[in-house]
Protein backbone atom coordinates (compact mmCIF):
# COMPACT_ATOMS: atom_id res chain seq x y z
CA UNK A 1 0.00 0.00 0.00
CA UNK A 2 1.33 3.42 -0.93
CA UNK A 3 2.17 5.87 1.83
CA UNK A 4 -0.55 8.27 0.75
CA UNK A 5 -3.23 5.58 0.86
CA UNK A 6 -1.94 4.38 4.23
CA UNK A 7 -2.06 7.91 5.57
CA UNK A 8 -5.54 8.44 4.17
CA UNK A 9 -6.84 5.21 5.70
CA UNK A 10 -5.38 6.00 9.10
CA UNK A 11 -6.92 9.46 9.08
CA UNK A 12 -10.36 8.39 7.89
CA UNK A 13 -10.43 5.37 10.17
CA UNK A 14 -10.46 7.68 13.18
CA UNK A 15 -13.51 9.48 11.86
CA UNK A 16 -15.84 6.51 11.54
CA UNK A 17 -16.76 3.40 13.47
CA UNK A 18 -18.69 0.41 12.18
CA UNK A 19 -20.50 -1.93 14.58
CA UNK A 20 -22.34 -5.18 13.85
CA UNK A 21 -25.30 -6.01 16.08
CA UNK A 22 -27.06 -9.36 16.09
CA UNK A 23 -30.79 -10.01 16.29
CA UNK A 24 -30.62 -10.09 20.08
CA UNK A 25 -29.25 -6.55 20.26
CA UNK A 26 -25.66 -7.53 21.20
CA UNK A 27 -22.49 -6.28 19.56
CA UNK A 28 -20.79 -9.02 17.53
CA UNK A 29 -18.03 -6.98 15.99
CA UNK A 30 -16.72 -3.40 16.02
CA UNK A 31 -13.67 -1.62 14.60
CA UNK A 32 -13.58 0.53 17.77
CA UNK A 33 -12.14 3.59 15.99
CA UNK A 34 -14.09 6.06 18.12
CA UNK A 35 -14.84 4.16 21.31
CA UNK A 36 -14.15 0.71 22.74
CA UNK A 37 -17.02 -1.74 22.85
CA UNK A 38 -15.33 -4.68 24.59
CA UNK A 39 -16.68 -3.69 27.99
CA UNK A 40 -20.20 -3.61 26.63
CA UNK A 41 -20.27 -6.89 24.78
CA UNK A 42 -22.69 -8.59 27.11
CA UNK A 43 -25.16 -5.72 27.29
CA UNK A 44 -28.04 -4.87 25.01
CA UNK A 45 -27.00 -1.80 23.03
CA UNK A 46 -30.29 -0.04 23.83
CA UNK A 47 -29.11 0.11 27.43
CA UNK A 48 -26.00 2.05 26.48
CA UNK A 49 -27.44 5.37 25.44
CA UNK A 50 -30.79 7.05 25.78
CA UNK A 51 -30.65 7.81 22.08
CA UNK A 52 -30.54 4.12 21.09
CA UNK A 53 -33.15 3.23 23.68
CA UNK A 54 -35.67 5.43 21.94
CA UNK A 55 -35.17 4.02 18.42
CA UNK A 56 -33.78 0.54 18.75
CA UNK A 57 -37.00 -1.41 18.19
CA UNK A 58 -37.57 0.43 14.91
CA UNK A 59 -34.08 0.10 13.47
CA UNK A 60 -33.87 -3.58 14.51
CA UNK A 61 -37.07 -4.32 12.60
CA UNK A 62 -35.58 -3.05 9.35
CA UNK A 63 -35.16 -5.32 6.33
CA UNK A 64 -32.08 -5.58 4.13
CA UNK A 65 -33.84 -4.10 1.14
CA UNK A 66 -35.17 -1.12 3.07
CA UNK A 67 -33.30 2.18 2.93
CA UNK A 68 -30.98 3.08 5.76
CA UNK A 69 -32.00 5.26 8.71
CA UNK A 70 -29.79 8.30 9.02
CA UNK A 71 -29.65 10.55 12.07
CA UNK A 72 -27.57 13.57 11.29
CA UNK A 73 -25.60 15.79 13.62
CA UNK A 74 -26.39 14.13 16.92
CA UNK A 75 -25.20 16.39 19.66
CA UNK A 76 -23.24 14.46 22.32
CA UNK A 77 -25.16 11.18 22.09
CA UNK A 78 -22.44 9.52 24.18
CA UNK A 79 -22.34 11.07 27.60
CA UNK A 80 -18.63 10.31 28.06
CA UNK A 81 -17.68 11.34 24.55
CA UNK A 82 -18.83 14.86 23.71
CA UNK A 83 -19.04 15.76 20.06
CA UNK A 84 -21.21 15.74 16.95
CA UNK A 85 -21.91 12.46 15.20
CA UNK A 86 -24.03 11.03 12.40
CA UNK A 87 -25.60 7.62 13.04
CA UNK A 88 -26.62 5.44 10.14
CA UNK A 89 -28.48 2.17 10.65
CA UNK A 90 -28.96 -0.43 7.94
CA UNK A 91 -29.47 -4.17 7.69
CA UNK A 92 -26.73 -6.04 5.81
CA UNK A 93 -26.08 -9.69 4.96
CA UNK A 94 -22.90 -11.11 6.50
CA UNK A 95 -22.17 -14.70 5.59
CA UNK A 96 -25.83 -15.24 4.76
CA UNK A 97 -27.05 -13.77 8.05
CA UNK A 98 -28.91 -10.49 8.52
CA UNK A 99 -27.09 -8.20 10.93
CA UNK A 100 -27.67 -4.63 11.94
CA UNK A 101 -24.88 -2.29 10.85
CA UNK A 102 -24.43 0.79 12.97
CA UNK A 103 -22.19 3.40 11.36
CA UNK A 104 -20.91 6.26 13.50
CA UNK A 105 -19.35 9.24 11.71
CA UNK A 106 -17.57 11.82 13.78
CA UNK A 107 -18.05 15.50 12.81
CA UNK A 108 -16.83 16.94 16.07
CA UNK A 109 -14.00 18.89 14.44
CA UNK A 110 -16.55 20.70 12.31
CA UNK A 111 -18.85 21.43 15.23
CA UNK A 112 -17.56 24.95 15.96
CA UNK A 113 -17.91 25.90 12.32
CA UNK A 114 -21.45 24.44 12.14
CA UNK A 115 -22.43 26.39 15.22
CA UNK A 116 -20.84 29.63 14.01
CA UNK A 117 -22.58 29.51 10.64
CA UNK A 118 -25.96 28.40 11.93
CA UNK A 119 -25.87 30.89 14.80
CA UNK A 120 -25.03 33.79 12.49
CA UNK A 121 -27.79 32.78 10.10
CA UNK A 122 -30.43 32.45 12.85
CA UNK A 123 -29.47 35.72 14.50
CA UNK A 124 -29.77 37.59 11.20
CA UNK A 125 -33.24 36.15 10.64
CA UNK A 126 -34.37 36.99 14.19
CA UNK A 127 -33.06 40.55 13.82
CA UNK A 128 -34.81 41.01 10.49
CA UNK A 129 -38.03 39.67 12.05
CA UNK A 130 -37.79 42.31 14.76
CA UNK A 131 -37.11 45.07 12.22
CA UNK A 132 -40.11 43.93 10.18
CA UNK A 133 -42.28 43.94 13.30
CA UNK A 134 -41.20 47.50 14.16
CA UNK A 135 -41.83 48.61 10.59
CA UNK A 136 -45.31 47.08 10.71
CA UNK A 137 -46.13 48.96 13.92
CA UNK A 138 -44.87 52.24 12.42
CA UNK A 139 -46.83 51.62 9.24
CA UNK A 140 -50.01 50.97 11.27
CA UNK A 141 -49.41 54.13 13.27
CA UNK A 142 -48.94 56.12 10.07
CA UNK A 143 -52.14 54.70 8.58
CA UNK A 144 -54.07 55.40 11.80
CA UNK A 145 -52.73 58.93 11.97
CA UNK A 146 -53.57 59.74 8.38
CA UNK A 147 -57.01 58.16 8.85
CA UNK A 148 -57.52 60.23 11.97
CA UNK A 149 -56.37 63.37 10.19
CA UNK A 150 -58.79 62.64 7.36
CA UNK A 151 -61.60 62.09 9.88
CA UNK A 152 -60.74 65.30 11.69
CA UNK A 153 -60.62 67.22 8.46
CA UNK A 154 -64.03 65.86 7.52
CA UNK A 155 -65.40 66.66 10.97
CA UNK A 156 -63.97 70.15 10.79
CA UNK A 157 -65.64 70.72 7.44
CA UNK A 158 -68.98 69.61 8.82
CA UNK A 159 -68.61 71.77 11.92
CA UNK A 160 -67.52 74.81 9.95
CA UNK A 161 -70.42 74.35 7.57
CA UNK A 162 -72.81 73.99 10.50
CA UNK A 163 -71.52 77.04 12.34
CA UNK A 164 -71.52 79.05 9.14
CA UNK A 165 -75.17 78.16 8.74
CA UNK A 166 -75.93 79.43 12.22
CA UNK A 167 -73.90 82.52 11.56
CA UNK A 168 -75.73 83.04 8.25
CA UNK A 169 -79.06 82.66 10.01
CA UNK A 170 -78.14 85.25 12.60
CA UNK A 171 -76.98 87.65 9.93
CA UNK A 172 -80.22 87.20 8.02
CA UNK A 173 -82.25 88.09 11.09
CA UNK A 174 -80.01 91.04 11.66
CA UNK A 175 -80.22 92.27 8.07
CA UNK A 176 -83.88 91.60 7.39
CA UNK A 177 -85.73 91.87 10.65
CA UNK A 178 -84.08 94.97 12.03
CA UNK A 179 -84.59 97.26 8.99
CA UNK A 180 -88.08 95.84 8.64
CA UNK A 181 -88.94 96.85 12.15
CA UNK A 182 -87.27 100.21 11.72
CA UNK A 183 -89.18 100.79 8.49
CA UNK A 184 -92.38 100.80 10.50
CA UNK A 185 -91.06 104.04 11.96
CA UNK A 186 -91.20 102.93 15.48
CA UNK A 187 -90.41 105.94 17.47
CA UNK A 188 -91.03 104.99 21.01
CA UNK A 189 -87.84 104.75 22.99
CA UNK A 190 -88.63 101.38 24.61
CA UNK A 191 -89.05 99.53 21.29
CA UNK A 192 -85.93 101.08 19.78
CA UNK A 193 -83.92 100.05 22.85
CA UNK A 194 -85.42 96.59 22.55
CA UNK A 195 -84.43 96.29 18.87
CA UNK A 196 -80.94 97.62 19.63
CA UNK A 197 -80.55 95.05 22.37
CA UNK A 198 -81.61 92.25 19.98
CA UNK A 199 -79.14 93.54 17.39
CA UNK A 200 -76.37 93.63 19.98
CA UNK A 201 -77.20 90.13 21.19
CA UNK A 202 -77.18 88.79 17.63
CA UNK A 203 -73.77 90.31 16.98
CA UNK A 204 -72.49 88.80 20.19
CA UNK A 205 -73.94 85.41 19.21
CA UNK A 206 -72.17 85.70 15.86
CA UNK A 207 -68.86 86.37 17.65
CA UNK A 208 -69.45 83.39 19.91
CA UNK A 209 -70.00 81.17 16.90
CA UNK A 210 -66.72 82.38 15.42
CA UNK A 211 -64.99 81.59 18.68
CA UNK A 212 -66.54 78.12 18.73
CA UNK A 213 -65.20 77.44 15.24
CA UNK A 214 -61.69 78.36 16.39
CA UNK A 215 -62.11 76.38 19.60
CA UNK A 216 -63.13 73.19 17.81
CA UNK A 217 -60.33 73.57 15.30
CA UNK A 218 -57.84 74.03 18.12
CA UNK A 219 -59.26 71.02 19.99
CA UNK A 220 -58.78 68.84 16.92
CA UNK A 221 -55.19 69.92 16.54
CA UNK A 222 -54.51 69.54 20.22
CA UNK A 223 -54.30 65.77 19.72
CA UNK A 224 -51.42 65.97 17.27
CA UNK A 225 -48.14 64.57 18.47
CA UNK A 226 -45.16 66.73 19.30
CA UNK A 227 -42.39 66.91 16.79
CA UNK A 228 -39.25 68.79 15.95
CA UNK A 229 -39.91 72.16 14.35
CA UNK A 230 -38.07 75.36 13.48
CA UNK A 231 -39.21 78.46 15.31
CA UNK A 232 -38.82 80.58 12.16
CA UNK A 233 -41.12 78.23 10.28
CA UNK A 234 -43.75 78.90 12.90
CA UNK A 235 -43.30 82.66 12.77
CA UNK A 236 -43.22 82.72 8.96
CA UNK A 237 -46.45 80.74 8.84
CA UNK A 238 -48.14 83.14 11.26
CA UNK A 239 -46.81 86.16 9.40
CA UNK A 240 -47.90 84.78 6.03
CA UNK A 241 -51.40 84.08 7.32
CA UNK A 242 -51.60 87.57 8.82
CA UNK A 243 -50.57 89.17 5.51
CA UNK A 244 -53.24 87.16 3.70
CA UNK A 245 -56.04 88.06 6.09
CA UNK A 246 -55.13 91.68 6.80
CA UNK A 247 -53.67 92.84 3.49
CA UNK A 248 -55.99 95.87 3.31
CA UNK A 249 -56.24 96.63 7.01
CA UNK A 250 -54.49 99.26 9.07
CA UNK A 251 -52.96 96.70 11.39
CA UNK A 252 -49.28 96.03 11.41
CA UNK A 253 -47.62 92.84 12.71
CA UNK A 254 -44.23 93.11 14.34
CA UNK A 255 -42.21 90.04 15.41
CA UNK A 256 -39.07 89.98 17.50
CA UNK A 257 -37.08 86.92 18.64
CA UNK A 258 -34.46 87.00 21.37
CA UNK A 259 -30.98 85.86 20.28
CA UNK A 260 -30.97 83.01 22.82
CA UNK A 261 -34.07 81.33 21.38
CA UNK A 262 -32.91 78.06 19.75
CA UNK A 263 -33.77 77.60 16.10
CA UNK A 264 -35.10 74.07 16.58
CA UNK A 265 -37.17 72.55 19.35
CA UNK A 266 -39.73 69.85 19.98
CA UNK A 267 -43.36 70.84 20.44
CA UNK A 268 -46.79 71.00 18.86
CA UNK A 269 -46.32 73.18 15.82
CA UNK A 270 -49.96 73.04 14.70
CA UNK A 271 -51.27 73.90 18.13
CA UNK A 272 -48.97 76.92 18.53
CA UNK A 273 -49.89 78.15 15.06
CA UNK A 274 -53.58 78.09 15.99
CA UNK A 275 -53.00 79.62 19.39
CA UNK A 276 -51.03 82.63 18.19
CA UNK A 277 -53.09 82.96 15.02
CA UNK A 278 -56.28 83.01 17.09
CA UNK A 279 -54.94 85.69 19.41
CA UNK A 280 -53.93 87.89 16.50
CA UNK A 281 -57.38 87.49 14.98
CA UNK A 282 -58.90 88.42 18.33
CA UNK A 283 -56.81 91.56 18.63
CA UNK A 284 -57.39 92.54 15.06
CA UNK A 285 -61.15 92.38 15.46
CA UNK A 286 -61.04 94.84 18.33
CA UNK A 287 -58.35 97.35 17.53
CA UNK A 288 -59.05 97.56 13.77
CA UNK A 289 -56.07 99.88 13.42
CA UNK A 290 -52.80 99.64 15.33
CA UNK A 291 -49.83 97.40 16.01
CA UNK A 292 -49.70 93.78 17.16
CA UNK A 293 -46.34 92.80 18.45
CA UNK A 294 -45.10 89.25 19.09
CA UNK A 295 -42.03 88.81 21.24
CA UNK A 296 -40.26 85.52 21.95
CA UNK A 297 -37.81 85.40 24.81
CA UNK A 298 -36.30 82.57 26.89
CA UNK A 299 -36.94 82.34 30.60
CA UNK A 300 -34.91 80.28 33.06
CA UNK A 301 -33.24 77.25 31.53
CA UNK A 302 -33.96 74.37 33.90
CA UNK A 303 -32.17 71.49 32.21
CA UNK A 304 -29.55 71.08 29.51
CA UNK A 305 -32.06 70.08 26.85
CA UNK A 306 -35.07 72.06 28.10
CA UNK A 307 -35.93 75.70 27.56
CA UNK A 308 -38.88 77.75 28.70
CA UNK A 309 -40.04 80.22 26.10
CA UNK A 310 -42.27 83.17 26.78
CA UNK A 311 -44.57 84.21 23.96
CA UNK A 312 -45.68 87.80 24.50
CA UNK A 313 -48.33 89.46 22.37
CA UNK A 314 -48.92 93.17 22.77
CA UNK A 315 -51.49 95.32 21.02
CA UNK A 316 -51.69 99.06 20.66
CA UNK A 317 -54.80 100.74 19.33
CA UNK A 318 -54.70 103.70 17.04
CA UNK A 319 -58.37 104.60 16.68
CA UNK A 320 -59.32 104.46 20.33
CA UNK A 321 -61.24 101.20 20.36
CA UNK A 322 -58.84 99.58 22.78
CA UNK A 323 -60.70 100.71 25.93
CA UNK A 324 -63.60 98.38 25.04
CA UNK A 325 -61.12 95.55 24.93
CA UNK A 326 -59.49 96.71 28.15
CA UNK A 327 -62.85 96.53 29.94
CA UNK A 328 -63.45 92.99 28.80
CA UNK A 329 -59.92 91.90 29.73
CA UNK A 330 -60.38 93.51 33.12
CA UNK A 331 -63.59 91.52 33.61
CA UNK A 332 -61.75 88.33 32.52
CA UNK A 333 -59.07 88.94 35.14
CA UNK A 334 -61.55 89.72 37.89
CA UNK A 335 -63.93 86.77 37.46
CA UNK A 336 -63.55 83.06 37.98
CA UNK A 337 -63.92 81.65 34.47
CA UNK A 338 -61.72 78.57 34.65
CA UNK A 339 -64.70 76.33 34.00
CA UNK A 340 -66.04 78.66 31.26
CA UNK A 341 -68.95 79.52 33.55
CA UNK A 342 -69.03 83.27 34.11
CA UNK A 343 -68.30 84.58 30.62
CA UNK A 344 -70.02 87.59 29.12
CA UNK A 345 -68.14 88.25 25.91
CA UNK A 346 -66.41 86.43 23.09
CA UNK A 347 -63.12 88.00 24.21
CA UNK A 348 -63.45 86.39 27.63
CA UNK A 349 -64.36 83.09 25.96
CA UNK A 350 -61.31 83.30 23.69
CA UNK A 351 -58.97 84.11 26.58
CA UNK A 352 -60.47 81.31 28.68
CA UNK A 353 -59.97 78.85 25.83
CA UNK A 354 -56.35 79.89 25.36
CA UNK A 355 -55.62 79.71 29.06
CA UNK A 356 -57.22 76.25 29.17
CA UNK A 357 -54.95 74.96 26.38
CA UNK A 358 -51.81 76.64 27.71
CA UNK A 359 -52.33 75.10 31.14
CA UNK A 360 -52.99 71.70 29.60
CA UNK A 361 -49.57 72.01 27.95
CA UNK A 362 -47.93 72.67 31.35
CA UNK A 363 -47.64 76.33 30.43
CA UNK A 364 -48.44 79.54 32.30
CA UNK A 365 -50.81 82.20 31.06
CA UNK A 366 -51.42 85.81 32.07
CA UNK A 367 -53.08 88.96 30.71
CA UNK A 368 -52.06 92.50 31.55
CA UNK A 369 -53.80 95.64 30.44
CA UNK A 370 -53.67 99.37 30.96
CA UNK A 371 -54.69 102.35 28.92
CA UNK A 372 -51.14 103.54 28.32
CA UNK A 373 -49.55 100.27 27.32
CA UNK A 374 -52.46 98.44 25.68
CA UNK A 375 -53.13 94.79 26.26
CA UNK A 376 -50.38 92.25 26.73
CA UNK A 377 -50.95 88.51 26.78
CA UNK A 378 -48.11 86.25 27.72
CA UNK A 379 -47.83 82.50 27.85
CA UNK A 380 -44.83 80.39 28.73
CA UNK A 381 -44.15 76.78 27.67
CA UNK A 382 -41.33 74.38 28.45
CA UNK A 383 -39.73 73.06 25.26
CA UNK A 384 -37.35 70.20 24.68
CA UNK A 385 -34.49 71.25 22.43
CA UNK A 386 -34.33 69.27 19.23
CA UNK A 387 -31.19 67.19 18.69
CA UNK A 388 -31.61 67.28 14.94
CA UNK A 389 -28.97 69.24 13.11
CA UNK A 390 -30.06 72.21 11.11
CA UNK B 1 -40.45 1.47 34.00
CA UNK B 2 -42.36 2.81 31.04
CA UNK B 3 -40.29 4.81 28.59
CA UNK B 4 -41.66 7.37 26.10
CA UNK B 5 -39.91 9.31 23.40
CA UNK B 6 -40.82 13.00 23.16
CA UNK B 7 -39.75 15.41 20.41
CA UNK B 8 -39.23 19.10 21.15
CA UNK B 9 -39.75 20.94 17.90
CA UNK B 10 -40.61 24.36 16.50
CA UNK B 11 -38.87 27.27 14.80
CA UNK B 12 -35.32 28.23 15.77
CA UNK B 13 -34.71 30.52 18.73
CA UNK B 14 -38.05 29.79 20.42
CA UNK B 15 -36.43 28.28 23.51
CA UNK B 16 -36.62 24.52 22.94
CA UNK B 17 -33.15 23.91 24.36
CA UNK B 18 -33.92 26.23 27.26
CA UNK B 19 -37.05 24.20 28.05
CA UNK B 20 -34.96 21.04 27.69
CA UNK B 21 -32.29 22.36 30.07
CA UNK B 22 -34.84 23.69 32.53
CA UNK B 23 -36.69 20.36 32.55
CA UNK B 24 -33.66 18.05 32.63
CA UNK B 25 -31.07 20.09 34.53
CA UNK B 26 -33.16 22.88 36.17
CA UNK B 27 -30.91 25.54 34.66
CA UNK B 28 -31.33 28.49 32.32
CA UNK B 29 -29.03 30.75 30.33
CA UNK B 30 -30.03 34.03 28.65
CA UNK B 31 -27.45 33.46 25.94
CA UNK B 32 -28.87 32.14 22.70
CA UNK B 33 -26.86 29.23 21.35
CA UNK B 34 -28.26 27.46 18.34
CA UNK B 35 -28.78 23.69 18.38
CA UNK B 36 -27.13 21.64 15.68
CA UNK B 37 -28.88 18.42 14.75
CA UNK B 38 -30.40 16.82 17.80
CA UNK B 39 -29.64 16.40 21.47
CA UNK B 40 -31.12 13.53 23.47
CA UNK B 41 -31.50 13.21 27.21
CA UNK B 42 -33.61 11.34 29.69
CA UNK B 43 -35.55 12.27 32.79
CA UNK B 44 -37.82 10.26 35.02
CA UNK B 45 -41.04 11.96 36.12
CA UNK B 46 -43.63 10.75 38.55
CA UNK B 47 -47.12 10.53 37.18
CA UNK B 48 -49.21 9.73 40.19
CA UNK B 49 -47.82 6.47 41.54
CA UNK B 50 -46.12 5.62 38.28
CA UNK B 51 -42.60 6.45 37.10
CA UNK B 52 -42.24 7.51 33.51
CA UNK B 53 -38.91 7.77 31.73
CA UNK B 54 -39.07 10.56 29.19
CA UNK B 55 -36.53 10.36 26.38
CA UNK B 56 -36.44 13.90 25.21
CA UNK B 57 -35.19 14.78 21.73
CA UNK B 58 -34.32 18.44 21.38
CA UNK B 59 -34.03 18.99 17.66
CA UNK B 60 -32.61 21.95 15.74
CA UNK B 61 -35.29 24.52 14.95
CA UNK B 62 -36.67 24.80 11.47
CA UNK B 63 -38.94 27.49 10.05
CA UNK B 64 -41.18 24.78 8.64
CA UNK B 65 -41.65 21.31 10.15
CA UNK B 66 -41.42 19.51 6.82
CA UNK B 67 -37.71 20.40 6.83
CA UNK B 68 -37.07 18.30 9.96
CA UNK B 69 -35.68 14.84 9.04
CA UNK B 70 -38.52 12.33 9.28
CA UNK B 71 -36.22 9.77 10.94
CA UNK B 72 -36.20 11.93 14.08
CA UNK B 73 -39.88 11.13 14.66
CA UNK B 74 -39.27 7.40 14.54
CA UNK B 75 -40.80 5.75 17.58
CA UNK B 76 -41.92 9.03 19.13
CA UNK B 77 -44.89 9.01 21.48
CA UNK B 78 -45.27 12.72 21.95
CA UNK B 79 -44.41 16.04 20.36
CA UNK B 80 -44.02 19.41 22.02
CA UNK B 81 -44.42 22.14 19.42
CA UNK B 82 -42.85 25.29 20.83
CA UNK B 83 -43.31 28.85 19.57
CA UNK B 84 -42.01 32.18 20.82
CA UNK B 85 -44.68 34.48 22.24
CA UNK B 86 -42.59 37.51 21.24
CA UNK B 87 -42.16 36.47 17.57
CA UNK B 88 -45.32 36.12 15.47
CA UNK B 89 -43.35 34.46 12.66
CA UNK B 90 -42.86 31.43 14.93
CA UNK B 91 -46.60 30.69 15.06
CA UNK B 92 -47.85 31.99 11.73
CA UNK B 93 -47.60 28.51 10.12
CA UNK B 94 -48.83 26.64 13.17
CA UNK B 95 -51.83 25.09 11.45
CA UNK B 96 -49.75 23.60 8.62
CA UNK B 97 -47.01 22.48 11.02
CA UNK B 98 -49.38 20.74 13.43
CA UNK B 99 -51.26 19.03 10.61
CA UNK B 100 -47.94 17.80 9.24
CA UNK B 101 -46.79 16.52 12.65
CA UNK B 102 -50.10 14.78 13.32
CA UNK B 103 -49.74 13.13 9.93
CA UNK B 104 -46.31 11.80 10.95
CA UNK B 105 -47.49 10.67 14.35
CA UNK B 106 -51.22 9.90 14.12
CA UNK B 107 -51.36 8.18 17.53
CA UNK B 108 -48.97 10.53 19.30
CA UNK B 109 -49.78 13.28 21.76
CA UNK B 110 -49.08 16.79 20.46
CA UNK B 111 -48.80 19.76 22.80
CA UNK B 112 -48.63 23.37 21.61
CA UNK B 113 -46.58 25.58 23.89
CA UNK B 114 -46.05 29.35 23.85
CA UNK B 115 -42.67 30.00 25.47
CA UNK B 116 -41.00 33.18 26.86
CA UNK B 117 -44.07 34.02 28.93
CA UNK B 118 -41.86 36.19 31.14
CA UNK B 119 -41.42 38.63 28.24
CA UNK B 120 -45.11 39.35 27.57
CA UNK B 121 -48.07 40.67 29.53
CA UNK B 122 -51.31 38.81 30.14
CA UNK B 123 -53.16 41.14 27.75
CA UNK B 124 -50.55 40.46 25.05
CA UNK B 125 -51.11 36.74 25.56
CA UNK B 126 -54.83 37.31 25.08
CA UNK B 127 -54.09 39.12 21.82
CA UNK B 128 -51.86 36.27 20.63
CA UNK B 129 -54.60 33.73 21.44
CA UNK B 130 -56.95 35.71 19.20
CA UNK B 131 -54.39 35.78 16.38
CA UNK B 132 -53.58 32.08 16.51
CA UNK B 133 -55.25 29.56 14.25
CA UNK B 134 -55.11 26.88 16.96
CA UNK B 135 -55.51 26.73 20.72
CA UNK B 136 -52.35 26.68 22.76
CA UNK B 137 -52.05 24.08 25.52
CA UNK B 138 -49.69 25.93 27.84
CA UNK B 139 -47.69 29.13 28.16
CA UNK B 140 -44.28 28.54 29.65
CA UNK B 141 -41.20 30.40 30.73
CA UNK B 142 -38.01 28.39 30.49
CA UNK B 143 -36.35 31.30 32.29
CA UNK B 144 -38.50 31.26 35.42
CA UNK B 145 -39.48 27.61 35.11
CA UNK B 146 -43.18 28.53 35.03
CA UNK B 147 -45.31 25.64 33.73
CA UNK B 148 -42.26 23.64 32.54
CA UNK B 149 -42.66 20.71 34.93
CA UNK B 150 -46.45 20.97 34.49
CA UNK B 151 -46.00 20.64 30.73
CA UNK B 152 -44.15 17.34 31.00
CA UNK B 153 -46.48 15.98 33.64
CA UNK B 154 -49.49 16.83 31.48
CA UNK B 155 -47.84 15.28 28.44
CA UNK B 156 -46.83 12.21 30.48
CA UNK B 157 -50.39 11.71 31.72
CA UNK B 158 -51.76 11.89 28.20
CA UNK B 159 -49.13 9.52 26.86
CA UNK B 160 -50.01 7.05 29.62
CA UNK B 161 -53.65 7.49 28.79
CA UNK B 162 -54.54 8.92 32.20
CA UNK B 163 -55.96 12.04 30.61
CA UNK B 164 -57.70 12.22 27.27
CA UNK B 165 -55.64 14.26 24.81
Amino acid sequence: MSLILKHKREKLEKQSQFIFIDNQGFVTDSCDSIFKTDGLLHQHIAEWFPFLESIYDHVAAKKVEEPEFRFSRLNAPFSLLPGIYDFVFSKVLIEGKEVLLWEIHDYTTLYEEFIRQQQACNEIIIKSERINAIQKVLQTQRINLSKRNADLEQLQKIRTKYYKKIEGGILQIERRATPHLLAKKIKDRETIDYITAIEHSLLQAKDFVEELIILTNAQDNYEFTEQSFEIYDLLNTISFRFDEEHANSNIELSISVHKDIPEKMIGNFTYLKHLIGGLILNYAKIIQAGIIEIQLAPTTIQQANLIKIKFYLQSYSINGKLPIYLGKVKRFNNHDNHDFGDIKSEIELRLSIIRHFVEQHQGKFSVESDEDNGVGISFTFPYVLSEEKL
Amino acid sequence: MISKKVILTGSFGVGKTSLFNQFVHSRFSDKYLTTIGVKVNKKVVNIGDEELSILLWDIAGEVSQDKVPVSYFLGANGIIYVFDLTRPTTYKNIMEDINYLKGLLPDGVVKIVGNKKDLVTESEIEGIKQDMALDCDLFTSAKTGENVEELFVLLGKEMLGEVAS
